[in-house]
């Protein structure tokens, strides 16, 4: 167990410093930084002041080296438009973007549950069928046209709820509601064959025959293992999750790391955007190293794999 | 009682029957929908009536043809810079088309050659790439397009760039299932003893049976790339005005919604349509080639 947790921990790690690379490569890739920095009244003398300070001058190996340094320290430079730390501009956004992640994936996850499950035991009744179209729509409407339909409907016509902004739990309804939907479809159908192949094996259906009611079988043994395969395509979820967050804020106008990066990339703030996408792409490492422990421990035959 | 089980039985053989016959005729609507979408893709210069950029802001704002204030003239009403949403839905099918075929066949090369490379060798390559493709499969695509759009600028190439970096993976994943399967199967151990090269056996052997998921795999993409390509174009990542991108159209109504409705509603309407066309098809693609593979 210990030597998987090792194993895993060492090449996210690893991981990591990809990410890590891959971001400054493909921001070397596409130009001199120090170009986008400059006015319609600058001068040559500016360019290269600029290359100085962003250390631009120095051989490519070294900035890299100059690079991680900074990020080991905690250190994401500073904005280019208020020349404010780009750390700091990211812990005032992250509240609200884990606050509309968390409950739309909250949300997601008892509606899978329930519909899931439920369209697994009544498998080709209607209610299976219904269950099918849900997911088959959700996975075909593109997530930031539902929002805006959403808000043709409930704001524009209606008015019952707000399209915009963070002020009251009433602002997140329509955001969190269309999240949901989106992240929705791809759980409930893990949900559902892994509970038809769990209804399938011998353990339930000794459970049966020894006479545990149907309602026990389903919701604590049938269910309880079916949960594991969810599990495995965590990293699928979440990536999911994580574009959505960045569509939905942009959507509903909405102050969160979405907007922060997308700003920041309409104005070419170059550290915001930087700071954002590693930020959030080092969550889904983490995170998908702490699913893999997780599921680990859940089940025997992965980390016997290791011993 | 055996015969009424015979009777129930070919109750259910006949609702499967109907059932096919129903699935079969509900098959055209997708193929229509995507007929009309190539056409209008190739066609676009001869079935738009109007220019997809040219501006004419006497035009600002009409409403679709069949709604009460709309002019004839313009089936599906006009944006706020009175450009026909019609014609530029129809020039936007290029957009879409070629972009999912562009990254397809970008990501599926590179993915079908990492996967075999990987299922055939096995071992530590094999774990290697595919902790590789574990981590390109969890990074979302977005991420990448906004830190490249910030630097090259919003584009057709930034997108198709960002969508490639780390779209191979889906493929590699199950062409290095197959690879593996394969590698056991008996006309590559024959291969093997007659002494055939390693890089023979994988383009001669294991290839030409990888085809069929590669087909499927393809085909399950093109609905989720004429999506990412929207919504990266509707995030302003993607494609830049004036050009007609469905996702970039959605974001143009988005101020308008409360007088112009339509500018956003028919873009998203279409991609919506397109996708569960896409992805019906693919369903069906793979239940005839591979229903091995319906976990996918």
């Amino acid at each position: 167990m210990i030597r998987f947790i090792l194993v895993r921990f060492l090449q996210t790690v690893l991981a990591l410093l990809g990410v890590i690379t891959l971001v400054f490569l493909l921001v070397r890739l596409s130009g001199d930084p120090a170009l986008m920095m400059m006015t319609s009244g600058s001068m040559e003398e500016d360019l290269v002041r600029i290359r100085q300070q962003l250390g631009l001058d120095k051989p490519q190996i070294v900035q890299y080296g100059i690079y991680l340094k900074g990020l080991v320290t905690g250190n994401l430079g500073e904005s280019f438009r208020n020349n404010r730390p780009v750390a700091e501009l990211i812990s005032e956004a992250l509240p609200n973007s884990l606050r509309l992640a968390v409950s739309s994936f909250i949300a997601s996850m008892i509606i899978a549950l329930l519909l899931g499950v439920l369209a697994a035991t009544k498998r080709d009744t209607i209610f299976d069928n219904g269950v099918k179209m849900l997911a088959v729509l959700g996975q075909a409407m593109p997530d930031f046209w539902v929002g805006i339909m959403v808000i043709l409907i409930f704001s524009v016509h209606w008015q019952i709820f707000p399209a915009s902004g963070t002020d009251s739990p009433k602002h997140y309804v329509l955001p969190v509601a269309v999240l949901t939907f989106y992240i929705l479809p791809g759980i409930m159908r893990i949900i559902r064959s892994s509970m038809l192949d769990v209804l399938d094996s011998e353990y339930i259906k000794l459970a049966r025959i020894k006479g545990v009611p149907e309602k026990l079988v389903i919701w604590k043994h049938a269910l309880r293992n079916a949960l594991i395969a969810p599990l495995t395509t965590a990293g699928l979820i979440l990536a999911g999750l994580i574009a959505g967050v960045v569509v939905i804020e942009y959507v509903f106008t909405m102050p969160g790391l979405g907007s922060l990066s997308l700003e920041g990339m309409a104005l070419r703030d170059f550290p915001v955007v930087q700071g954002v996408v590693l930020v959030l792409s080092s969550a889904v490492l983490v995170i998908n190293f702490l699913v893999e422990v997780l599921y680990a421990v859940i089940d025997p035959q992965i980390r016997y794999q290791y011993t | 009682m055996e015969y009424l089980r015979d009777i129930n039985e070919a109750k259910i053989e006949k609702r499967m029957e109907l059932r096919r016959k129903f699935s079969r005729l509900m098959l055209i609507i997708p193929v229509v929908i995507l007929a009309l979408l190539i056409l209008s893709a190739i066609f676009a210069p001869l079935l738009a009536p109007y220019s997809p950029t040219e501006i004419a802001m006497t035009e600002r704002l009409q409403p679709p043809s069949f709604l009460k204030g709309g002019s004839p003239k313009h089936f599906l009403g006009t944006d706020s810079l009175g450009r026909d949403v019609f014609s530029r839905i129809i020039y936007g099918a290029r957009i879409s088309l070629s972009f999912s075929l562009i990254v397809i066949f970008i990501t599926g090369t590179v993915g079908t050659i990492l996967g075999i490379i990987s299922g055939y060798f096995g071992g530590r390559l094999d774990s290697f790439i595919m902790r590789f493709t574990d981590v390109a499969l969890s990074i979302p695509a977005i991420l990448i397009a906004i830190i490249l759009a910030v630097g090259l600028g919003p584009s057709f190439k930034t997108i198709v760039i960002a969508s490639s970096i780390l779209g191979w993976s889906g493929y590699a994943r199950v062409i290095r299932g197959e690879a593996m399967r394969l590698r056991e199967v008996d006309f590559v151990a024959q291969a093997r003893i007659i002494g055939s090269s390693r890089m023979r056996i994988m383009i001669k052997h294991i290839f030409p049976n990888v085809i069929n998921p590669l087909i499927i795999i393809a085909t399950m993409m093109v609905g989720l790339m004429i999506i990412i390509e929207a919504t990266l174009s509707y995030l302003g990542a993607g494609i830049p005005p004036p050009n007609p991108s469905w996702g970039a159209m959605v974001n143009d109504g988005r101020n308008y919604l409360e007088t112009a409705w339509w500018i956003s509603f028919f873009p998203g309407f279409c991609i919506g349509l397109v996708v569960l066309s896409c992805n019906y098809l693919g369903d069906w693609i793979r239940d005839k080639l591979d229903p091995r593979l319906r976990r996918l």
